[in-house]
């Protein structure tokens, strides 16, 4: 990864698909958790702006690091607060599964539209038949 | 002359009287020490006229006392005089003459035997009888009678003259008659026995073999031990004179014996230290080998011998090589003297030629000039001649004393112990050295003490060459054998104190200087005895200033016991993370070419450098950083440091990279991270899997949920409570309720109540969140433990997580 937080997005199935990748390290820096939830909306946004005749039902975002931590999930529940402000509902495919904990302890997986999916492909599936 | 107040002298005013009984010496000295005075004390009414006229009259009163027999026969005749001080003074004067006052010499005989003589004169008179010296030998008779006498001042005097009157005697019969006198007094007091025994040392070498003879002929046992007190401590013993005596070896007088002992080593390292020429001696060194089985009281004597031989040996071994060396190195010589001889040889056939074939006819004078050229150049080659000899002998000289202070260094490591690093429960302790150019002596070690404590010496022998290191070889025997044995349980102090009777006990009167360092460490608290060794420096857990332990003392065997003191130990709680360094003065006081000393800045700078490293490479550290400071790797003194490290094992590490350390048994674990470019890595790909293999899954509900709560801590740990290069904590265990985490951090963060408290708990949302408060690190370390608790100003926060019943207890329950 050569950008330290490298945050892309694409268009897929017609479903607006966030990936975010980091190293290890970014996890423990203070500024994470904030530069995150910025990039990540600031994709979205961009997604969203690429189609305008309709608001998206879905986004899915793709985590790929294999680790996670408080930054990352304080930065997709930023997230989901923008999509849930548009009815949207977020999908969360690739989470490592050994920071899961986390993630469900603070009850994110409990969220009205909030999903947690394994695969991206399973998370497309899902959000195709919203 | 006499002065009779020093005022008068500042005014300048001083009245000079000259006293005739008073000699000249004191006149002289008297005189110097007015215009001494009148000098330093910068009188400005002092006028020139005045000075001259004091020091005319100081002149003039000792030229006026030169060689005054009227005043010697004027001092006799008062000897006779009914006065008592008269006499007194009469007896002392005569004395002043030296051995012009032989006249005297029966007139104070006679006083010193009349019967009816106070005791002060004839103590006057015994003093003058041995200012007279060996010319006054017909009174020793009478001095020898003196010394029966009941009032000690003229036992004492007379013990003295007698020692004056024999000083390098040859006369064997004299020798042995006063030497027999002078060993009576053996049961005297202390001040009669010193006097006596100064006196036969006065004596000269010849009262060797007669104290020798002495001690084989089974005399009383106190006149015994006087004698071989005098024999170890004061007569220089040939080596022939030991062996001849040997079996003095098998007294069965243990004093008598170990001291005779102690007299035979000290010849035998003479003999070693003269080196080559002695060689021949080593046969006779062999002789004084013990035969079995070996007596243990000689042990260090036997010890002593075989190091005498090792060296002359290793010694040996090397001679030949150095023969060759040396004649090799100036076969050189001969060659180009030859060169020399064959450039006169040529020229001059080229001369003489020229001249018998008349072709090149050359003038008187240009042959001359080339005669005188030849010459100079002849003078040039012999110069360098000596040039080259002169340097041949320093190189020689130089590799002599190399290789003598090898092998005096081989010899020592031969003997002293070198303790090796050891990681204890609580603290690790490692030391590390490194040898001066000289041989000096510096050792250490270390061992468990009955309470399961550390005791650990730091000795510094001051002393260069074999000597030294003989001498610190036996310091280290005694030293070894009293602070590393098996039941040890006494303080440092009583441990210094017993050193230091035990060095003068066994190796008598030493002319080396021994400090040391004696520690006690136990896993929370460290006890200091110090004998004039650097004071250690204790730094502690997150603090670049070290504190200084100050334990007072003086020398070892420079005996606490004479100097009637009691070394002062000091006492110190230690807490996980501070590091102890102890270390010789030879790194304190490395200089630089400047001559600035490398001092206990110099040692905080290279601690710092390396302050997480483990104990080992912070002693390497303090040494390298030491000789980069001296400009050279090899120190003018021995150096040694010794780090203590309180706590559990220490990563390596700078800050550059994490190293994570761990230490894992069924109950506990304990980590330790090093804050890093890297630590999120390495914790989650080392740190995760040994965690959640020793968490107990089956009786978690989640067993994630522990390495979770310990990602998010260190998260925080490492983000805001800790900077690059520092250390975090981490300690995990398992009681009957659960598992409990503490995560210790560096750095305070006092509200962490705020964060992690029981309010903050309660407030969050229930169920999914509601908010960002309800999210984040903290938020997650409250949802995924069943409490936290902080303490050390929250630089400590324990994470408890309960285990769910088991279907047994929970059908228990119900």
């Amino acid at each position: 990864v050569t950008d330290p937080l490298s945050i892309q997005g694409e268009w897929r199935e017609e479903i607006p698909l966030v990936v975010v990748d980091y190293e290890p390290a970014q996890m423990f820096l203070p500024k994470t958790s904030t530069l995150l939830a910025e990039r990540l909306i600031a994709q979205y946004k961009v997604l969203r702006a690429m189609r305008q005749e309709a608001t998206p039902r879905a986004c899915i975002l793709w985590v790929k690091s294999k680790t996670a931590g408080s930054p990352l999930v304080r930065a997709i529940f930023e997230l989901y607060k923008v999509l849930n402000a548009d009815e949207a509902t977020l999908f969360c495919a690739g989470y490592p599964v050994d920071f899961l904990e986390s993630l469900t302890s603070l009850g994110l997986p409990a969220l009205p539209g909030f999903k947690i999916t394994v695969t991206v492909e399973e998370a497309i599936r899902l959000a195709r038949n919203l | 002359m006499i002065v009779h107040n020093l005022a008068d002298v500042e005014d300048g005013t001083c009245a000079v009287r000259y006293d005739r009984t008073l000699p000249k010496s004191l006149c002289f000295g008297e005189g110097i020490v007015i215009i001494g005075t009148m000098f330093c004390r910068r009188q400005t009414n002092l006028n020139a006229p005045t000075l001259a006229g004091l020091a005319l009259g100081c002149f003039a009163a000792i030229a006026f006392s030169q060689g005054s027999p009227d005043q010697l026969n004027r001092n006799i005749e008062d000897l006779s005089r009914k006065e008592i001080t008269t006499r007194v003074r009469a007896a002392q004067s005569i004395g002043n003459y030296g051995k012009d006052a032989l006249p005297a010499m029966q007139i104070l005989v006679k006083r010193l035997d009349a019967d009816y003589e106070v005791w002060q004169v004839k103590e006057a008179c015994a003093q003058s009888l041995g200012k007279i010296g060996p010319v006054a030998k017909e009174a020793l008779p009478s001095l020898r009678a003196a010394m029966e006498s009941r009032h000690s001042e003229v036992v004492v005097a007379a013990a003295w003259a007698v020692g004056e009157i024999l000083r390098g005697s040859d006369t064997t019969k004299d020798l042995a008659d006063n030497v027999a006198a002078l060993l009576q007094k053996a049961t005297s007091s202390e001040e009669v026995r010193k006097v006596a025994k100064a006196s036969v040392a006065e004596m000269g070498p010849k009262c060797g073999p007669i104290l020798l003879e002495f001690l084989t002929k089974n005399p009383d046992p106190t006149q015994a031990r006087f004698a071989a007190q005098i024999l170890a401590d004061s007569i220089h013993l040939s080596l022939d004179d030991v062996v001849a005596y040997r079996r003095l070896l098998a007294n069965p007088d243990a004093e008598v014996k170990t001291r005779f002992a102690a007299a035979v080593t000290k010849v035998a390292q003479e003999c070693a230290s003269a080196g080559a020429t002695c060689l021949a001696q080593l046969p006779k060194i062999k002789q004084l080998e013990l035969t079995e089985p070996i007596d243990p009281t000689l042990r260090q004597y036997e010890d002593g011998i075989k190091m005498c031989e090792s060296y002359l040996n290793l010694i040996a071994s090397r001679d030949g090589a150095s023969v060759i060396l040396r004649y090799g190195l100036r076969f050189a010589i001969p060659a180009e003297l030859f060169l020399l001889a064959m450039i006169v040889g040529l020229v001059w056939l080229l001369f003489s030629g020229a001249r018998k074939s008349g072709a090149l006819r050359r003038t008187n004078k240009e042959a001359q000039e080339q005669i005188v050229s030849i010459q100079g150049e002849k003078r040039n080659l012999e110069e360098r001649i000596t040039d080259l000899n002169e340097r041949i002998d320093e190189i020689s000289d130089r590799k002599a004393a190399v290789e003598h202070n090898e092998t005096a260094r081989a010899v020592l490591q031969r003997f002293v112990p070198m303790p090796r690093f050891e990681d204890r429960s609580g603290f690790q302790i490692a030391s590390s050295s490194k040898n001066s150019s000289d041989v000096s002596g510096d050792f250490h070690n270390w061992s468990t003490r009955t309470d399961g404590s550390l005791s650990v010496y730091l000795v510094d022998v001051e002393g260069s060459g074999i000597d030294a290191a003989i001498q610190a070889t036996h310091a280290a025997k005694v030293l070894e054998r009293i602070l590393t044995r098996g039941d040890l349980k006494e303080s440092p102090t009583q441990l210094l104190a017993d050193a230091d009777r035990a060095m003068q006990r066994e190796l008598g009167p030493q002319n080396i200087a021994v400090t040391m360092n004696l520690l006690e460490i136990h896993p929370d608290q460290i006890r200091l005895a110090s004998a004039g060794m650097p004071a250690p420096l204790l730094f502690r857990h997150l603090q670049a200033q070290p504190q200084q332990l100050l334990a007072a003392g003086v020398y070892v065997g420079a005996g606490y016991s004479r100097f009637r003191i009691l070394p002062r130990s000091v006492d110190a709680n230690v807490t996980e993370g501070d590091l102890l360094i102890l270390f010789s003065d030879g790194v304190l006081e490395a200089r630089n070419e400047s001559g600035k000393i490398f001092g206990r800045n110099g040692i905080e700078t290279a601690v710092a450098r390396v302050r997480q490293a483990d104990p080992k490479a912070i002693a390497d550290a303090i040494l390298l950083a030491a000789a980069e400071h001296a400009g050279t790797d090899l120190p003018a003194d021995d150096q040694t440091v010794v780090v203590v490290r309180f706590g559990v094992q220490t990563p390596v590490g700078t800050g550059a990279e994490t190293l994570v350390t761990m230490r894992l048994d069924k109950k506990e674990a304990e980590f330790t991270i090093i804050n890093a470019a890297n630590t999120a890595e390495v914790c989650y790909s080392e740190l995760r899997p040994k965690i959640t293999d020793w968490v107990p899954s089956d009786r978690l509900d989640q067993p994630n949920r522990i390495w979770c709560a310990v990602w998010d801590g260190l998260t925080d740990a490492v983000s805001h409570g800790s900077y690059r290069g520092d250390i975090i904590y981490l300690r995990l265990w398992k009681d009957s309720e659960g598992v409990v985490v503490e995560l210790e951090q560096p750095m305070e963060w006092r509200e962490w109540d705020r964060y992690l408290g029981i309010a903050r708990k309660e407030n969050l949302s229930v169920g999914y969140p509601k908010s960002s408060n309800d999210v984040g690190g903290t938020a997650t370390l409250l949802r995924l433990s069943d409490s936290i608790t902080g303490s050390m100003q929250g630089r400590l926060l324990s994470l408890s997580f309960r285990y769910r019943p088991t279907g047994a207890e929970r059908d228990e329950k119900l």
